[in-house]
């Protein structure tokens, strides 16, 4: 690529991107710490501890609501601390912390896998146009030559 | 809600799959039968989301997220190759395509 430094950087924006994710991470722990109470829990599997509140002891833990983890979990305190206790988080906000802590890499690699197959699609799609103009030389998405 | 056990929802999705396998038999339509695999891949879906919810992991919803993108992913390109087949012959039957067999 020519030009001088400042150009060639401008144009290869990886350092940007980068530096995009950690600004809009960065504000996202301003704008909502009660995210960051949800990943401050002690133990190493912290969301699977404060799902894990609503099984019953001793009993098969049949199919539960988030509205039995909400009523049921600050009476199961065994295994969370005081400040986890007064917060409960349901289903969608476990999943939500599970996903974006343990399979960060896996999800950024399924968003590039979905616009791989977007770009792949239109392009299976489009092609051949102009299979039916005779001796038109096969040529990819060009007009029919009159 | 706290009515229905596991046994339900392994029901839903054996229900589903059944649905999705005999659709995908009986019909010869290209885009009927993808609808039915994706029919069969709801089924499997529902199997795990009940699986983790019964065992109060997470991790199993974590992978039904991405099951479901690789099924966007791949609904994409079944799309586009049944557009590039429809070019082809002009039907979607895929007796039209019997000759493709081994």
């Amino acid at each position: 690529m020519q030009g001088p430094r400042y150009d060639r950087l401008a144009n290869s924006p990886l350092v940007a991107v980068l530096l995009g994710f950690i600004l809009l991470g960065t504000v996202l722990q301003i704008l909502y710490p009660r995210a960051d109470r949800v990943l401050a829990t002690p133990n190493v599997a912290g969301q699977d501890t404060l799902m894990m509140q609503s099984v019953a002891p001793g009993g098969s833990p049949g199919l539960r609501s988030t509205g039995d983890v909400a009523t049921t979990g600050p009476t199961v305190s065994a295994v969370t601390t005081a400040q986890a206790v007064d917060y409960v988080p349901g289903n969608i906000q476990v999943l939500g912390v599970t996903l974006y802590r343990n399979y960060a890499i896996s999800l950024e690699i399924a968003g590039l896998l979905l616009t791989i197959a977007l770009v792949g699609a239109v392009v299976i799609a489009r092609k051949d146009t102009d299979t039916d103009a005779p001796g038109s030389g096969g040529t990819t998405g060009s007009l029919p030559v009159e | 809600m706290s009515d229905l056990e596991l046994y339900h929802y392994l029901a839903l999705g054996a229900i589903l799959f059944c649905l999705g396998l005999i659709g995908f038999m009986a019909r010869r339509n290209m885009i009927m039968m993808f609808l039915s695999t994706e029919i069969m891949f709801q089924g499997i879906a529902i199997n795990l989301v009940a699986f983790s919810r019964y065992h109060m992991n997470p991790q199993g919803q974590a992978f039904v997220i991405f099951l479901l993108t690789i099924a966007a992913a791949e609904a994409a390109l079944a799309l586009g190759l049944v557009v590039l087949l429809y070019r082809k012959r002009a039907t979607l039957d895929v007796d039209a395509w019997s000759d493709m067999q081994g």
